[in-house]
């Protein structure tokens, strides 16, 4: 946050002096500006339990706010900031209980000139192609606590800078993408109750990293081929891993998070094919200790191969279908309980954190298949949208996340949307562990 | 990802944005195909940027544009590719809100599929429109993202209807070649879903004002007007339609004005490129 803040006062400082200067045409479109425009959107979320000891009750009522402003010179040299305040009379971190959440979601200075675009402050960098699940997303982080029908509003940034380089003035299909983040971003998760060993001191959130401290930053580079037609990358990362995942301190007896070192390499590619699109993804996770054969390590998670293959295709104009495969492999799969220590009350306890972190973070098996299907309406010319998305894991059970919604524009800038997030299966299973948190939702927004 | 508006139609459009002042040669004494490639002509402009203007209402009983109920604003560049056939298109939106910043960039190739890219600001990422869904809505309008697309003249096989008086108030003065297109190929016919189409050429500067577009069962689906023909590059004598409307047969219309058109600014190559469209936020 200190970060933050200098980012924002160097950011409002030169939005002023760029504004002062800003160009009303130039050729190059990234260069095109208004006089210091001035954006955001208002917005209201209220989630209603449908099932458990709560049916009937609201999980979340929520008044968010995001200020944008945005600025260029005919130099190339830009700043943008977004801020976001939220008040939260009710919250699942804090039920019936008021609470205010603010936060610069991304201040950075920007240059941009033919061949590069260097941004330096507070970003959020997602990477990926595939749908609702990115093995390569290394760098963002999500807030799962603050519900909203839109996943990317629950995003995280953090302080970094992002060079982009493409050879030949720009006009090379290669390009050349290094980030290097200040510190890692925590996503914040919502801990089903199963997951949470009973009789224990419990800290669901692992302490904040420091910036620029080894333990904390992450380097990442991206190789891409871009053709209009296709496209593929090769990625690679080091840093930590944004999931929390829990180990049990015995001198405190305190159940506490951290998040593990990561290494990872990965890639992605899509293309178009007549009326289809396909798309495909996949990294290799190596996580701390991911590949120690002790069975004391088989509590936290291990290496895992993530791969997703999906394939799009409309029908009409106004309606498309989306299918993908995900799979997972743990290479060095070790089952939390077959942890053993010659003090029974220990074992049991280290079995429940293990078992837990396997449940958190879904490596309950050394393979598991997966499935999303998206079925969509939109019509520019109509005001009304639909989308049906479900999500579904297949291993020692089955769980799945649906969630239908439905919107409309009765005016320009105001859009309603009403939906569901219903989670079902096996309550052994991550999402089925979540069968309670299931709710309808309702979300207002005004975009300006 | 739940932002399924991809609807890109647009290779009409641009086909009666320009038109070429090569008067050496009388339009009666051509053919319909030489009549359009003069048409195609007049209308390549090396590159241009213009700020752009888009309003969708509905029709009045009188047969008048109603009220603008939805209005979009964006700033579109051009630029002929290498081939020197086929052009590349960036737009950007600035207007409104909900849109600002979204980018669509078009390209189009040989094999008559144009390959359209859409950007996201919200996502921060690019999704691929599939040839089918190019005939859909471009952004909320009339057209569709083939019709504001370039058409060219080997993507039809033309025939010369008849010479008339030109239909348009500002042409009213001039004579016309009412020439007939059909799709030469599959890939056109799927691009548009038009089953052909009819342009009305002013002989004297070959440049289409009148255009009506055929669903594939053959009815009227679609009529393009263009109004405010301008010369952009006097030097080469090309020439861009500054105000277009169009009208289909549910009576919706849209108007899309170009303002501050600028052209053979010398508009890099790198504007037109995925790197670029997703430079924004």
């Amino acid at each position: 946050m200190k970060l933050g803040g200098i980012f924002l006062c160097s950011i409002l400082i030169s939005l002023s002096a760029l504004t002062s200067g800003a160009a009303s045409t130039s050729t190059d479109p990234n260069k095109k500006t208004y006089d210091f425009p001035f954006n955001g959107r208002i917005y209201t979320d209220h989630y209603l339990y449908t099932q458990g000891n709560q049916a009937g009750e609201f999980e979340q009522n929520s008044y968010s706010l995001w200020l944008e402003l945005d600025s260029r010179t005919n130099r190339g040299f830009g700043a943008h900031i977004v801020g976001q305040a939220d008040a939260l009379p009710n919250s699942p971190d804090s039920p019936h209980q008021y609470s205010w959440n603010y936060q610069i979601r991304e201040g950075y200075l920007s240059n941009t000139t033919e061949g590069t675009d260097l941004r330096i402050g507070q970003q959020i960098i997602p990477w990926g192609k595939s749908d609702g699940v990115n093995p390569t997303d290394y760098f963002s982080a999500k807030n799962y606590v603050v519900m909203n029908p839109d996943e990317e509003v629950k995003r995280i940034g953090a302080p970094a800078a992002n060079f982009l380089f493409t050879p030949q003035s720009g006009t090379s299909p290669l390009s050349f993408q290094f980030v290097f983040q200040a510190f890692y971003p925590q996503t914040k998760m919502l801990i089903p109750d199963a997951a949470i060993p009973t009789g224990l001191a419990f800290s669901r959130d692992p302490p904040p990293p420091s910036a620029f401290s080894p333990d904390a930053m992450e380097y990442g580079l991206k190789i891409a081929y871009l053709k209009s037609n296709y496209d593929l990358s090769l990625s690679f990362f080091h840093g930590f891993s944004h999931m929390a995942e829990y180990v049990f301190d015995p001198a405190q007896g305190l159940i506490y998070a951290i998040n593990p070192a990561l290494n990872a390499v990965g890639g992605d590619l899509s293309f178009t094919l007549g009326d289809y699109i396909f798309r495909g993804e996949s990294a290799l996770l190596l996580p701390e200790n991911g590949s120690d054969q002790d069975p004391l390590f088989g509590l936290v998670e291990p290496d895992h191969w993530d791969s997703v293959i999906g394939i799009e295709r409309p029908f009409f104009t106004d309606f498309r279908i989306q299918f993908q495969m995900l799979y997972r492999y743990h290479l060095y799969f070790i089952s939390p309980n077959s942890y053993s220590n010659p003090n029974p009350t220990m074992t049991r306890i280290q079995q429940g954190v293990g078992n837990g972190n396997a449940l958190i973070l879904n490596y309950l098996d050394q393979s598991t298949l997966g499935t999303t299907f998206r079925f969509a309406y939109a019509n520019e010319t109509s005001n009304w949208t639909a989308d049906l998305f479900l999500i579904g894991y297949f291993g020692s059970g089955q769980d799945y996340l649906i969630r239908p919604q439905i919107g409309y524009k009765p005016i320009e800038g105001i859009r309603l949307t009403t939906g569901a997030d219903l989670y079902g299966g096996s309550i052994n299973r991550p999402l089925g562990a979540l069968k309670d948190k299931s709710a309808y939702f309702l979300e207002a927004k005004y975009t300006f | 990802m739940n932002k399924f508006k991809d609807g890109y139609k647009l290779s009409f459009l641009t086909t009666l944005i320009f038109v070429m002042a090569t008067t050496t040669a009388s339009a009666a004494s051509l053919s319909a195909k030489e009549i359009m490639t003069r048409n195609e002509d007049v209308r390549k402009v090396n590159d241009f940027e213009t700020h752009a203007v888009l309003t969708t209402g509905t029709m009045t009983a009188q047969g008048k544009p109603g009220p603008a109920s939805k209005t979009k604003e964006f700033t579109l560049w051009r630029k002929i590719q290498a081939d020197t056939i086929h052009n590349s298109t960036l737009t950007r939106f600035h207007e409104p809100a909900e849109v600002r910043n979204e980018g669509i960039l078009i390209v189009e190739n040989n094999s008559g599929k144009n390959d359209v890219l859409l950007y996201l600001p919200n996502f921060k990422k690019i999704r691929r429109v599939e040839s089918q869904q190019q005939s859909g809505s471009f952004m909320g309008s009339v057209f569709s993202y083939s019709d504001i697309a370039t058409a060219h003249v080997e993507d039809y096989q033309y025939k010369t209807l008849r010479e008339e008086k030109c239909p348009t108030a500002e042409a009213a003065a001039q004579t016309c070649s009412v020439i007939e297109c059909i799709p030469s190929n599959d890939e056109v016919r799927e691009r548009t879903h038009y089953s052909k189409s009819i342009i009305w050429v002013r002989n004297d500067i070959f440049m289409g004002v009148k255009a009506e577009y055929y669903d594939l069962d053959g009815k009227l689906y679609k009529t393009l007007e263009a109004n405010q023909i301008k010369i952009v590059d006097a030097k080469n004598k090309k020439w861009l339609a500054h105000s277009l409307q169009i009208q289909n047969s549910k009576q919706e219309y849209t108007t899309l004005l170009f303002t501050n058109v600028v052209a053979n600014k010398g508009i890099s190559d790198s504007i037109f490129t995925q790197q670029n469209l997703q430079k924004v936020k």
